[in-house]
């Protein structure tokens, strides 16, 4: 893999969002009303809650960690779109850049743009509802770790899946980590869940994230081996949805979608 | 010394001499030769079905007789031959490199050589005492496409030399642009091989495609960046060193310094061909694919495009497969050309000739017999 080529597919993205208030404006506009509205409902929530409990971190720390999580997912799929909508995919994959650095540029971009909307979500959060990830401690590190990678996971399944159905597919992309949110347990413990959802969410990274936040807010300690069996998980996700598109692009290039990508389906 | 393996395959370019009996034999050109089958290269007509032998001349003086039966016969170019029995080619000491020195009287690379797997020995005639030409910078070997049961492309064979254009030919949806793509490596042939410079475009494709490029109508840069955007981008990709100075290069050279920072996409269409050929310059690329390059272009601008590209072929930089379906730049333009009709190729040569040699007035007109009528011209075998 030649980290220039990966570059190039980062660069044009930066080219893009440069002076386009479009594209910038999303990568922090929507988390933002998401604090916002969230940070208001924690308040209220604290006034009429038992004292004691403080809704903040528990709620709006869950509420950033998830947009985060999202934000990473729509950062890989929304570089992947740009070339779908420029329908740049025959120069790209006409010339020597290899899947493995197209993907590893599309990520690249990914932790650009997440970390715009991060750091407006982390000002926001702080200055105005007073929530301080210090009281996550060292486990903030792994946190956004497995969110990160699951992130960079579900976004490389939603290109494959656009790569393999065509642009208008794109509509299945977007409501992906809404999708997965009921299973991951953001807003409340695995244990209100029924048996078979409870089964599906010991399969998903994010479940064990806030699992692990939910241990620390009430006073108690996250399980390392939780999360670490959640960083694995995430791990082995990134390997397969590799491996997942890397098929896709065969397909594609078997079909001639690559070569014809507008018509949807050559086969 | 190689081990030839029992899937090796022998692309080559041989002199053979073949006929249903030894008598009168005629003679053609091996370009491909695997166990089970060869082809012959010739203008000469068989009837499909029919048996024969074919003798093929070996590099130190041996010849190899084979028998078969014709599998398909394509009139002017060639026709295929299944062996009767699966041949084992002669010794690989004969074919490739003796004790690594090149055999006499041929220039024998040998490449591509998996333990196990296939081995590969790309073959080239020496010229009567001279110097061995330069291989090819484009092989195709055998090309097929099908889309279930409809043939797009069929047992395409043909090389594009340094410094040579060549105009691949055709009427609409004669499997021009889908060869094209084959030799992109976006789109898998079903049989046949691409060789770019001797690499496999299959088993080796970035490395393959970081000798070529292409410019195309169909496939525009993106719109949303600026010319020098666009530029930096794919230099990047196609790791061109020293960037900057290349591409203030290629914007003076197409005439494009007053667009540097102008969005492709608002760009006139010859303007964005410009831009398109800018780009499919900026690694100086050994092959250079070009589909209809000057169908946007008004006559000033083509001609001037097609200087360029005679400057860049002239000067040996690299070879060209230029699609085009004006036949006055073809004949302008090409060295050769390959005529494609319904997925083969029915035609190969001088654009300045073939109208004679078939009885047509121009290459337009023998395009039109080609694209309509190919059974007047005695072609069409296998159609």
């Amino acid at each position: 893999m030649k980290a220039r080529r990966a570059a190039a597919v980062f660069v044009r993205q930066l080219y893009l969002m440069r002076g386009s208030a479009a594209r910038v404006l999303p990568l922090f506009a929507w988390v933002a009303v998401d604090i916002i509205l969230w940070g208001f409902i924690t308040r209220y929530l604290n006034t009429v809650a038992s004292p004691g409990f403080n809704f903040v971190p528990a709620l709006l720390g869950a509420v950033l960690l998830w947009d985060f999580f999202a934000r990473v997912m729509h950062g890989v799929t929304t570089a992947f779109l740009e070339d779908v909508w420029a329908r740049n995919f025959l120069n790209f994959f006409a010339s020597p850049l290899k899947i493995s650095e197209y993907l590893a540029g599309l990520v690249l971009s990914s932790v650009a743009t997440s970390a715009v909307g991060l750091a407006v979500m982390l000002l926001l959060a702080g200055a105005v509802f007073g929530l301080s990830f210090a009281a996550y401690g060292l486990l903030l590190a792994p946190f956004m770790l497995v969110l990160f990678l699951t992130g960079v996971a579900l976004g490389i399944v939603g290109t494959a899946v656009v790569l393999r159905f065509g642009p208008a597919s794109e509509w299945f992309v977007w409501p992906l980590p809404a999708l997965v949110s009921p299973f991951a347990g953001v807003f409340y413990p695995l244990s209100t869940l029924p048996a078979w959802m409870r089964g599906v969410s010991r399969l998903l990274p994010p479940s064990y994230v806030f699992e692990g936040m939910r241990a620390v807010v009430a006073g108690g300690a996250a399980s390392w081996s939780s999360l670490g069996w959640g960083a694995l998980l995430a791990c082995v996700y990134i390997l397969l949805v590799c491996w997942l598109f890397a098929r896709v692009h065969r397909h594609a290039v078997r079909t001639g979608l690559i070569a014809r990508y507008s018509a949807e389906s050559v086969s | 010394m190689i081990e030839v393996k029992e899937k090796t395959r022998f692309l080559s370019e041989l002199s053979c001499a073949f006929g249903p009996t030894p008598d009168a034999p005629r003679s053609g050109t091996i370009t491909s030769i695997g166990l089970r089958e060869c082809f012959v290269k010739t203008k000469a007509i068989v009837i499909e079905g029919q048996d024969l032998f074919v003798r093929v001349w070996m590099p130190d003086n041996r010849w190899l007789r084979l028998s078969g039966r014709v599998k398909y016969h394509m009139s002017g170019v060639g026709f295929g031959v299944v062996f009767a029995a699966p041949t084992r080619p002669p010794s690989a000491s004969g074919l490739g490199r003796r004790g690594g020195r090149r055999v006499a009287g041929l220039h024998a690379p040998c490449h591509n050589v998996f333990k196990g797997e296939t081995a590969e020995i790309r073959m080239r005639k020496t010229e009567a005492g001279g110097a061995a030409p330069a291989p090819g910078v484009l092989s195709v070997e055998g090309l097929r496409k099908t889309y279930g049961a409809t043939v797009a492309v069929e047992a395409v064979t043909f090389d594009v030399r340094p410094g040579e254009i060549v105009g691949l030919l055709g009427p609409n949806g004669a499997g021009k642009t889908t060869t094209i793509s084959m030799i992109l490596g976006v789109l898998e042939p079903t049989a046949g091989a691409v060789f770019i410079e001797g690499i496999d475009v299959r088993r080796e494709r970035s490395r393959a495609l970081g000798r070529t490029n292409f410019a195309a109508v169909y496939a525009p840069l993106p719109g949303n960046l600026t010319v020098a955007q666009s530029l930096r981008v794919f230099g990047m990709i196609y790791g061109v060193a020293r960037l900057q100075a290349r591409i203030d290069e290629l914007l003076a050279e197409f005439d494009l310094r007053l667009f540097r920072d102008t969005k492709c996409g608002v760009l006139s269409s010859g303007e964005q061909t410009r831009v398109a050929l800018a780009k499919a310059m900026l690694n100086r690329p050994h092959l250079l694919l070009l589909d209809e390059p000057t169908a946007s272009l008004d006559p000033s601008s083509a001609r001037d495009i097609r200087a360029r590209m005679r400057g860049f072929a002239s000067r040996g930089e690299g070879g060209v497969l230029w699609t085009s379906h004006n036949m006055y730049e073809v004949e302008e333009v090409c060295d050769r050309v390959l005529f494609l009709s319904k997925g083969r190729i029915l035609l190969e040569g001088d654009p300045r000739a073939l109208p004679r040699e078939h009885g047509r007035a121009s290459l337009e007109e023998l395009f039109i017999t080609v694209a309509r009528e190919p059974l007047s011209l005695g072609l069409g075998g296998g159609l």
